[in-house]
């Protein structure tokens, strides 16, 4: 039950974003050095598995075992499990727990009562915020250094995708339409970091054409209507088979122009992998342009 | 009575034709809510309003007549099997029981590799719940025996299908319950179509060629034999053909309730109680009430598209406690 509610979590992550801020604050002063990290979020584990040390990661969600959902699913392996409950960390040695927006209410409050140091991380719904949380997460995990320079690199990057953007002749009016198609045909809307990750490749999100918002499905016949010129994939389970796959595979969906397949993992938690997606997409659209 | 079976028969299919054409044309609510897909497929650049027409709507509004048909004849038919107004596949369990076998096919990937095995998932669920209604209630079962029944296939059925879609590795999956309780026909594909509807069809000629006999039966299985009925086969004809109606009707569309009991239940009189010709306007029924409730799931402005078991249980249900105030009533008296 957890695993769903976490995963769904994820996915609703642009709904649920602005909620929370770090809650850690009177706890930090207790950490030692190089703290040993529990983390019972998917989002929390993958900035885990990349900026701490082997040593200092006590324990990661299952869910970082998939390859669809982790980019590090192969690293993950080496540490212990947890399922995203309290329960499942009380026992191992830990000097701070990672908590995510899909932790549930009852385990965050029994981790207060037992008076144990947890930083709470919002999902990022911006590039912008996925900097704010890696600067964050590196300095609760004494980190600083790895931080700075992981943020500095992502920034620039960031950066350079405006630039050519900015190049292109078109008004931002008349960029080419994409659009975001997942499993269950749910697309993105504006104020989420894959609407944004559309306008750092040039293009405008298809989904605001018909006034979809935030995590919503974009009817077939809407689809076929608005007809982008780029629809982007993240489909992250191929091997069993889901409903939700279903309409991926609709006839009618063969008569989209284009379509470009990006790896889930990437595109699930706001990390730096991001970028890659980002990347791929804006070279779809520099292939538009000299069309 | 001057409202006879001609005449609700041809009401009722010309009603079936232009819901048929009213699904087909609608306007989209979201995409383009003032305009009609005929205006759109008159205009001289019509691709997309006819791959719209072909690959979105026409197996939408196929499946909506093809299994409502299939469930108003089903209810019927059960009806007069186990003689209770009440048996209806979603009722006494047949549609849940066809759920799970089209989920074990699903999920469990056999029908990736052989398309053909969900649908005949769905028909032998289906079929088991069946044969065991007509084992526990068959001849001389109360109504009560016949709901408790129902109750306890629905319980097991129900579990075991969110059990299977809980193993799915697919994470996706346990969500999927809300389509195999609630049923929806939104985005099937002329694949569906194709897989379905020849098992349904085979499943209406079966009941069809039973009910002459199945009118003979209502008088009781000893009349029925001294009329030269043969008792055996004209139930196991009605017992295969529900069973490849429901199963492969759920087994696309997921569980709708209540259209074999709504639609029986309002047509028996116009029929003078003939089980026959119950039969045949219970499935022109089915396929109007079915093609109406998907239109209305379309026009509800909802925020996801509704279940279309939502609506019919909402129609359905009130009759279903109608049906049984009046048979306590009969029974009292």
């Amino acid at each position: 039950m957890m695993g769903k509610f976490a995963i769904f979590g994820c996915m609703t992550w642009t709904l649920l974003a602005a909620s929370a801020a770090p809650s850690w604050a009177e706890n930090t002063n207790l950490i030692p050095q190089k703290p040993r990290v529990a983390s019972l979020n998917l989002c929390t584990d993958t900035l885990l598995l990349q900026y701490a040390d082997p040593a200092q990661i006590a324990s990661i969600t299952w869910l970082s075992l998939d390859q669809s959902l982790s980019p590090y699913a192969a690293q993950a392996q080496a540490f212990h499990h947890n399922r995203g409950n309290a329960e499942d960390i009380l026992h191992l040695d830990v000097d701070l727990v990672l908590t995510g927006a899909s932790t549930s209410p009852a385990t965050k409050a029994m981790l207060r009562r037992l008076n144990i140091a947890t930083m709470n991380m919002a999902d990022a719904n911006s590039t912008a915020a996925i900097a704010t949380n890696i600067t964050q997460l590196t300095q609760a995990i004494a980190q600083h250094a790895r931080g700075e320079r992981s943020v500095s690199d992502f920034v620039t990057a960031v950066n350079r995708l405006e630039r050519t953007t900015a190049g292109y002749k078109r008004a931002v009016t008349d960029w080419p339409l994409a659009a975001f198609m997942q499993p269950n045909g749910l697309t993105v809307g504006p104020g989420t970091l894959s609407d944004e990750l559309l306008r750092l490749a040039g293009f405008r999100n298809a989904a605001t054409m018909i006034g979809l918002k935030t995590y919503q499905q974009f009817p077939l016949e809407s689809l076929l209507r608005v007809s982008p010129q780029l629809l982007v994939m993240s489909d992250n389970q191929q091997q069993y088979p889901a409903l939700a796959q279903q309409i991926l595979k609709h006839p009618a969906m063969a008569h989209m122009p284009q379509k470009l397949q990006v790896a889930s993992a990437d595109l699930i938690c706001g990390t730096t992998r991001v970028l890659r997606v980002a990347a791929a997409i804006a070279n779809r659209r520099v292939q538009i342009e000299t069309l | 009575m001057t409202f006879g079976f001609r005449h609700t028969l041809g009401l009722l299919t010309v009603a079936s034709v232009a819901l048929f054409c009213v699904s087909l044309l609608l306007p989209n609510t979201l995409a383009a809510p003032t305009i009609s897909l005929l205006s759109e497929l008159l205009r001289d650049d019509n691709e997309i309003a006819r791959i719209i027409l072909l690959e979105i709507r026409l197996p939408r509004a196929v499946l909506a007549v093809m299994v409502g048909t299939s469930l108003g004849l089903a209810g019927a038919a059960m009806q007069g099997l186990l003689r209770n107004p009440l048996a209806e596949p979603g009722v006494v369990g047949v549609s849940g029981t066809a759920a799970l076998g089209a989920t074990l096919t699903f999920y469990s990937g056999l029908a990736a590799v052989a398309p053909l095995a969900l649908p005949l998932g769905g028909i032998a669920g289906a079929m088991g719940a069946v044969i065991v209604l007509f084992l526990i209630a068959g001849r001389q079962a109360s109504t009560a025996t016949l709901l408790l029944a129902g109750i306890a296939l629905n319980a097991i059925a129900g579990a075991l299908t969110a059990l299977t879609l809980n193993l799915s590795p697919n994470p996706f999956a346990a969500m999927e319950i809300i389509f195999w309780q609630m049923g929806s026909l939104a985005d099937r594909s002329l694949m569906h179509v194709q897989l379905s509807a020849p098992l349904m069809v085979i499943g209406w000629v079966l009941i069809l060629t039973a009910a002459p006999a199945a009118r003979a039966l209502s008088l009781g299985e000893a009349t029925a034999s001294s009329l030269g009925i043969n008792v055996g086969a004209t139930q196991r004809k009605i017992i295969v053909g529900t069973a490849l109606c429901v199963g492969a009707g759920v087994a696309v569309t997921g569980i709708i309730g209540f259209i074999g009991l709504i639609v029986p239940h309002l047509l028996r009189r116009s029929c003078n109680n003939d089980p026959a010709q119950l039969m045949i306007t219970s499935a022109a029924g089915g396929a109007s009430l079915l093609l109406a409730a998907d239109i209305a799931v379309r026009c509800i402005p909802t925020n996801a598209e509704l279940k279309l078991g939502v609506v019919t249980a909402l129609l359905g249900a009130p009759v279903f406690l109608y049906l049984i105030f009046k048979l306590r009533r009969l029974e009292s008296s």
